[in-house]
């Protein structure tokens, strides 16, 4: 390989990590994104039997202000629910690179194997709605939009997720 | 010796190739110190960790260390039964020490 064959794959390669210029190949992966992780909802809420959500860009904004603010802190809580009124909010924070976005939405519809139908938040075969609390927002029947984000530091991969209208509510049946 | 270290070499780039990505199952619980209330409930996050089984890399390292073995020392059953081991010795050495410790998640 040329001298000049390696710098130039070095120098897509940096421009790839440091997210700019964009390229094709960032654009794809940026593309992705939604899809993968509005495909992956979808799925779960056909399987209970509730319309599929759509994409919200506002949402999608407002989750990777959120991310990125979680990865600079290297902290893990939800957003102050005054600062997201309406919105429902699922977090997932790993170490990076280990997981796949699949992985990552995967941990909470695995929630399922808990999930019992009926009024929140008796809504979990073990008797605590922790357990089941993801999986019954991305499955929430009047929820119809959502947008996330996915931001990282050297150590974690941080996805956030909003939902509008907001899940998990006191005394209303599921899903 | 040499066909052996090649066959190692083999074995642990199978490894590296197949390093796997990381699957939800979880094999320690404990929850996170970090809590809030969430919608009138207090929430806790949980963390869940897993150590690589090394499954993959064993596996892969020992079908390619196999193949390798036999082509390399000359075909035959020992050739083959010492390339299966070597590769899948240094096949999940290798998975282990690239993912041991480093897989946890919070949700």
């Amino acid at each position: 390989m040329s001298r000049l064959i390696k710098a130039s794959l070095a120098a897509a390669v940096a421009a790839l990590c440091a997210g700019a210029p964009a390229t094709a190949a960032s654009n794809n992966l940026a593309s992705q994104f939604p899809s993968r992780i509005l495909a992956a909802h979808n799925a779960v809420r056909a399987r209970a039997g509730v319309q599929p959500l759509v994409w919200d860009p506002a949402l999608g904004n407002a989750a990777a202000a959120y991310a990125t603010q979680l990865a600079l802190t290297n902290s893990f809580h939800h957003s102050d629910r005054h600062a997201r009124t309406g919105t429902g909010e699922n977090l997932w924070m790993g170490t990076h690179g280990a997981f796949s976005y699949d992985s990552m939405v995967g941990a909470w519809s695995s929630e399922q194997r808990y999930f019992v139908a009926g009024v929140f938040p008796a809504v979990s075969r073990s008797g605590n709605w922790e357990d089941v609390g993801h999986y019954t927002q991305m499955v929430w029947p009047t929820t119809t939009r959502i947008g996330c984000a996915v931001a990282s530091n050297a150590a974690n991969d941080f996805l956030v997720c909003r939902y509008a209208s907001a899940g998990n509510i006191d005394g209303r049946r599921v899903p | 010796m040499q066909s052996f270290s090649r066959i190692l070499v083999a074995g642990a780039l199978a490894g590296i190739l197949s390093a796997p990505a990381a699957s939800p199952a979880v094999a320690h619980e404990t929850t996170y110190p970090h809590h809030h209330t969430y919608k009138g409930h207090t929430h806790y996050a949980k963390k869940y960790c897993r150590r690589s089984p090394a499954t993959t890399g064993t596996v892969v390292g020992g079908v390619t260390g196999a193949v390798v073995g036999g082509k390399v020392l000359g075909g035959g059953i020992l050739g083959v039964a010492a390339g299966a081991v070597g590769g899948a010795v240094a096949g999940g050495a290798v998975d282990r020490s690239m993912t041991a410790h480093y897989r946890c998640y919070y949700k």
